[in-house]
């Protein structure tokens, strides 16, 4: 499969803050990737980079194997973008802000703007100002899908948003860009939203990718450990790969990746009077990651 | 991409279009409803409204260039999209300057249909400190699209407009300041410093630069960053277009061909890098003196070039010299100007190759100073004489009471002849137009004509004993007379509705002029004869657009003339009957040549053609008929 995007060294610091450092990151064509990440983690960051509206201080991003410098534009033809803000010119109308987005794109489809502007109820003579935050979220998707993007790229587009509307939005559209093949890198810290759709999970924190893994691949191999033994628990697990250890009188919980056979093997040496193994959701694997 | 971006702007800017209109409505109600005074109350609202409040509306229309992407926050939205930054400020740049065009445009076209207005955008001028004057509008543009330029260059940096609007003020008046004083300092170097306006050029491009290259470059997350870069990037632009305009201003030569004299067949002309002569039977020019504080010659004759050169840092001393006509023998005379220790102290020479002369053996020099003087509260002229090796200086107060005509501005003299065989010299009076002659040994002078006709660029010609000048006659007409200066006799020659330009031939034995502004006329004075030649293609009645000369041992005339929307030179010979015409080969920018601006020498065989309007210097050689440009 084919990167559709790379990510190579990139660091960016806002004076003496460091937001990324040597962060690296490949998107293969026609999936969905989950990029996650606590507030502040430096994911709009990245994706402004991406977009090219901030510079990094270091490093490359490559769009179908070519480099992207700061002021390229050709290649933003092919990607559309959902701000985490839809800052559109508020005293536009809908029409007015399509009309101009259009004049942008070779391959704006106007019919599909229309379409969706039914779908989601939206009148063109609406002025954006009058617009509420999830009819906003709702006119960036047009904008966005309109171009006819190859890629398309989401920075939390979804907080503050009403959980109707998010589930419409997430269940509805964003599956149907990932059957047409559309790839998407969708960003979030509202973890759970993401756990029915991504097929690759990145977890950015602290300025570092710590996790870039195939989704389900992340599933197989994390796994929660419930113990019981006879009198108490060990002092020290002595695993790699603990992300998350709880203790309670004879009973002991383990958040372990990668899970192994090896690792079982050592865990039976423990002898405990009884053990389980248990996938975790999206949201623990993340809780476990960050902190 | 281009339109929807052009009109997006339009339509975010349409509100500023309210605060001119009702200025204007202001301005309407006041001068339709003011009791008397109009013109003053117009001229006074006219001028703040185009010298203050449109400036002021461009620089906040400037300040509020990026205001909708600070308020909507939608840099990221314009940022993403496949347009190159310099392309959006560049789009917002020029939409937004013709906001302000046709604002300005608006206000200049109520002028045509409000009367109040219109008479002040008629009558008044305004100038800006070293940027000599212009009108309202002109002034009100200018001014507008500077003030646009450095607010507009400045509005991305902050969120803050009242912010962008006060630093660009200052930035503004300060640059403007600083390039004043800056030139000012050059001036002390310099003399022949100018444009400062073509400064103001380089200052707003440099903000231009700097703002467009901080747009594309900067950080838009970082604030503090942007300023930092636009602030070192500006600084570094406006150090090197200062630069570029010192060295600019210090080497640029205006070279401007002028003063030129015929004498003895040979062509004397001044260029600001010194005074140079033409040999046409060498085919030579020679620089005979090379500086560039130098005017002249004033005067050519007995061998001998008196010009003037200029003392001091600006221009405040002149001192009048005197060298020989190859360039030798250079000798400074006098010192004239504004110098304490002058003779001549705050006086000053009305035109220098009209009040100044040399006699016919080149031994003297008379010159003409005027200085205001309270007493008159007028102008008082003093006609100076001096020997040209220094000595000998005497002056005479020109109060003539019988010339004076009660107005103390008027009393303005020109040196015109001195004659030979006497010590007698030749002035002429203004306002009364009046010659006269006056005597250098007793002082007292005698009017030899009146009534004169002097038209613009119509001066009297010497030849010989001979002067030949105009005198309005019957029902508006003029009379050409010839006067004797031995004898005192005066001949009344051609009576026409107008007569310009008079030329005499170099033995002085005859004397063409043109009439009725294309009849070009012959006077024979051994024959007493008038022969018309030509009646020239072009006439402009108004003004002498044709210049002539004798050539070829006096036998011929030369004259310019336009034929069928080309220009030639025109040669009548043999007995001025035959008919030639050569077609002048250089052409001005236009693409045509300026007839006007053309004028010719005739130095035997060889014309040499001065072009004004492309300050070139050509020769023809009649025989070849080959042209050649000699200067520039």
């Amino acid at each position: 499969m084919s990167e559709i995007l790379r990510i190579k060294n990139l660091s960016k610091s806002f004076g003496q803050k460091k937001v990324l450092e040597n962060f690296n990151l490949a998107v293969d064509t026609g999936k969905v990737y989950g990029l996650l990440g606590k507030n502040g983690a430096g994911k709009t960051t990245l994706i402004r980079m991406i977009m090219g509206i901030i510079p990094s201080d270091k490093g490359e991003i490559l769009y179908k194997d070519e480099k992207i410098k700061f002021n390229h534009t050709a290649y933003k033809k092919e990607i559309g973008y959902i701000p985490e803000d839809s800052f559109f010119y508020g005293w536009m109308t809908i029409k007015e802000l399509l009309d101009l987005n259009a004049s942008f794109y070779p391959k704006w489809n106007s019919k599909k703007a229309d379409e969706y502007l039914e779908r989601f109820s939206l009148d063109k003579k609406m002025r954006i100002r009058h617009l509420s935050r999830g009819m906003k979220l709702k006119l960036g998707l047009i904008a966005a899908l309109a171009s006819e993007p190859e890629l398309l790229i989401l920075d939390d587009p979804t907080s503050g948003i009403d959980v109707p509307t998010r589930q419409d939005f997430l269940k509805d559209i964003i599956r149907e860009l990932w059957e047409a093949g559309t790839t998407i890198l969708f960003s979030t810290h509202l973890v759970h939203e993401l756990e029915r759709i991504i097929e690759h999970l990145s977890i950015l924190h602290g300025g570092y990718l710590i996790l870039d893994e195939d989704y389900q691949t992340v599933r197989n191999l994390a796994k929660k450990v419930r113990m019981t033994f006879e009198n108490s628990t060990p002092k020290k697990f002595d695993f790699e790969g603990i992300l998350k250890e709880k203790k309670e009188g004879n009973r002991a919980e383990l958040v372990i990746y990668p899970w192994n056979e090896e690792k079982e093997k050592k865990l039976e040496e423990l002898s405990p009077t009884h053990w389980e193994t248990e996938p975790l959701t999206l949201e623990e694997l993340f809780v476990c990651f960050v902190s | 991409m281009f339109g929807k971006l052009f009109l997006k702007e339009w339509k975010e800017k349409i509100s500023l279009f309210i605060f001119p209109f009702i200025f204007m409505f202001i301005f309407a109600v006041v001068i339709l409803t003011y009791p008397g005074q109009k013109f003053e109350v117009a001229e006074y609202l006219s001028w703040a409204m185009f010298l203050f409040f449109l400036p002021f509306t461009a620089l906040l229309l400037g300040a509020s260039g990026f205001q909708s992407e600070f308020k909507d926050d939608a840099w990221a939205y314009l940022f993403s999209k496949p347009i190159k930054k310099w392309k959006i400020w560049a789009i917002k740049y020029f939409s937004q300057i013709t906001i302000l065009l046709f604002i300005l445009l608006i206000f200049r076209l109520t002028a045509f249909i409000l009367p109040a207005l219109k008479e002040v955008m008629k009558t008044s001028s305004f100038s800006i400190d070293l940027l000599g004057s212009s009108s309202v509008f002109s002034s009100c543009l200018l001014l507008s699209l500077s003030a646009f330029t450095i607010s507009f260059s400045l509005s991305f940096l902050h969120e803050k407009q009242f912010i962008i609007l006060f630093v660009s003020v200052l930035i503004g008046s300060g640059l403007a300041f600083a390039s004043y004083k800056y030139f000012a300092f050059l001036e002390e170097f310099y003399p022949f410093v100018s444009g400062l306006g073509g400064f103001y050029i380089f200052i707003a491009l440099s903000f231009v630069a700097a703002s467009i290259l901080t747009f594309i470059k900067s950080d838009f997350s970082q604030v503090r960053k942007r300023i930092w870069l636009f602030s070192k990037l500006v600084l570094l632009f406006l150090v090197i277009s200062l630069g570029i305009r010192t060295i600019w201003t210090l080497t640029a030569r205006y070279e401007h061909i002028s003063s030129l004299h015929k004498y003895e067949g040979n062509v004397y002309f001044e260029t600001d890098k010194g005074i140079f002569r033409y040999l046409p039977k060498l085919d030579k020019l020679e620089r005979i003196i090379k500086s560039e504080l130098i005017s002249g010659p004033v005067s050519i004759r007995g061998g001998k070039v008196a010009f003037l050169k200029f003392k001091g840092r600006k221009l405040e001393g002149e001192e009048l010299w005197i060298m020989n006509t190859d360039g030798s023998q250079k000798n400074c005379l006098v010192r004239i100007g504004n110098v304490k220790d002058s003779p001549f102290y705050d006086s000053w020479l009305d035109s220098l190759s009209d009040t100044c002369i040399l006699s016919q053996d080149g031994k003297k020099i008379a010159f003409i100073t005027s200085k205001y003087d309270r007493q008159i509260n007028g102008r008082r002229s003093t006609l100076w004489w001096i020997n040209s090796d220094g000595t000998g200086l005497k002056g005479k107060i020109l109060d003539f009471p019988d010339a004076f005509n009660g107005d103390p501005y008027e009393s303005k003299y020109e040196l015109i002849a001195w004659p030979e065989f006497n010590n007698n010299l030749i002035l002429l009076k203004d306002y009364p137009q009046k010659i006269l002659k006056f005597n250098l040994e007793s002082e007292t002078h005698q009017f030899l004509a009146e009534n004169l006709a002097l038209q613009q660029k119509i001066r009297i010609a010497l030849k010989q004993s001979l002067i030949a000048f105009l005198q309005w006659g019957k029902l508006g007409q003029v009379t050409l007379s010839v006067l004797d200066l031995r004898t005192l006799e005066k001949k009344e020659i051609y009576t026409a509705d107008s007569i310009d330009r008079f030329v005499w031939s170099s033995n002085g034995d005859k004397m063409a002029f043109l009439a009725a502004g294309n009849e070009l006329i012959v006077y024979d004075l051994l024959e007493n004869s008038i022969k018309k030649i030509e009646e020239l293609n072009y006439a402009e009645p108004r003004w002498y657009v044709h210049d002539f000369d004798f050539v070829l041992n006096d036998k011929k005339i030369i004259v310019s003339d336009e034929i069928n929307g080309e220009f030639y030179l025109r040669i009548f010979g043999d007995g001025f009957n035959e008919k030639k015409q050569l077609k002048i080969p250089f052409h001005l920018e236009d693409g045509k040549p300026w007839l006007w601006g053309l004028n010719l020498w005739g130095l035997n065989n060889i014309v040499l053609v001065h072009s004004s309007g492309k300050n070139e210097l050509w020769r023809i050689n009649l025989d070849t008929e080959e042209w050649r440009k000699i200067y520039h």
